[in-house]
């Protein structure tokens, strides 16, 4: 039962570092949308290949794009739904 | 007097002490709370969108002045407004709503954010509806319709005297009861009540702003109606540009072996098929 347990965590703890390893938090912002897409998105200005990490209002101007995007995503499925008033 | 006299006497009094004070304190907890309306907000941004956006919206009603925002903005605000937002709750509380919808009698206060920038503006809005006796149950409640015409879209309401409230999701008000539900005749836009509930007191503002109140753009509902409409035909790079000063800004999604540009060009098609609520704009 120990076993079942320190795996399970051992995974768990595996499963977060990969989704917060795989952004460079100085360069690019984590992403996702669920049933649609995930990845780290940077922006580069003008000619530029540097990455930069987007502003908020630039994270939410791409998440904004990417979910209109996803025409067979259902915005039922991540509604979420308040307790308490 | 004798004791029996006494003893009675002291009573009657000890039972106007209890009765006074638990009249006083039903009173003033009654004075604390407000009404707290849950709807279930259902749009379609796009006039070819498939399958509708749905979202909760959240009104607070107290007298006449009331407060109606989306359940996830009002989320945001609040881990903005304590300091422990990550910029990744941007995504899980998205909405494209980002409004406050404030009410004070018959002038509404309104604020979004478009790219960068927050706009406000007040309108005095006096909704001409025209009632009507058809009647149905929704949501258990006893309904009558009322219709009326506002931001270029006929509106069909159904309200309800069993909660003699006068208020409604987005900007709707002005019927003998509250707003149970409205559509608009395209059904592109419905807001339906989910619960009602007695809530405590609270200031019936945002909890977090994007900008200082100087630092908000002051304008009227047509102005920004034509800001919105023209900020959701740009492409996304166009979007991300506004305000830069180095020019066009991209965005790529990174990581592995490739890094991926994400292009979405300017598309006639997007301004045709653009969706907004209020569409009466020039």
């Amino acid at each position: 039962m120990k076993k079942v347990l320190l795996t399970l965590a051992l995974f768990g703890f595996g499963a977060c570092m990969v989704a917060t390893a795989q952004c460079n938090n100085l360069t690019s912002s984590y992403i996702t949308i669920p049933g649609c897409v995930s990845g780290c998105f940077s922006v580069h200005y003008g000619s530029s290949l540097i990455d930069y990490k987007p502003t908020d209002s630039q994270y939410n101007a791409i998440v904004a794009d990417l979910r209109s995007r996803c025409s067979t995503f259902s915005g039922r499925a991540n509604i979420l739904a308040p307790g308490t008033l | 007097m004798n004791l029996k006299d006494k003893l009675f006497g002291r009573r009657n009094f000890l039972v106007l002490v209890v009765a006074f004070i638990l009249f006083v304190f039903e009173s003033q907890s009654q004075d604390d709370k407000m009404t707290g309306v849950l709807y279930m907000t259902t749009f379609n941004l796009s006039k070819n969108q498939e399958i509708p956006f749905q979202e909760y919206s959240v009104l607070y009603v107290d007298g006449d002045k009331s407060l109606y925002q989306v359940y996830v903005v009002m989320k945001l605000d609040s881990l903005r407004a304590n300091g422990t937002y990550q910029q990744t709750d941007l995504g899980t509380y998205f909405s494209y709503n980002e409004y406050e919808i404030r009410r004070n009698g018959s002038v509404i206060s309104y604020t979004e954010p478009i790219g960068e920038d927050e706009y406000s503006y007040e309108e005095n809005l006096t909704f001409n509806w025209e009632l009507s006796n058809e009647s149905k149950v929704i949501k258990d409640y006893n309904c009558k319709k009322a219709t009326v015409t506002y931001g270029g879209r006929e509106w069909i309401a159904w309200y309800t005297t069993e909660i003699a409230i006068d208020a409604g999701p987005y900007k709707f008000n002005g019927l003998p009861g509250l707003i149970v539900k409205v559509t608009d005749s395209t059904n592109s836009f419905d807001f339906e009540i989910e619960r009602v509930q007695e809530v405590v007191k609270k200031p019936l503002k945002k909890l977090f702003y994007r900008k200082l109140e100087a630092n908000r753009i002051i304008t009227n509902r047509s102005t920004f109606n034509t800001l919105k409409f023209n900020y959701n035909t740009l492409s996304l790079s166009e979007k991300l540009s506004l305000g830069s000063s180095t020019g066009n800004v991209k965005v790529s999604m990174v990581g592995g072996d490739s890094t991926e540009e994400i292009t979405s060009l300017r598309d006639n098609n997007r301004a045709k098929n653009l969706n907004l609520i209020e569409i009466d704009h020039p």
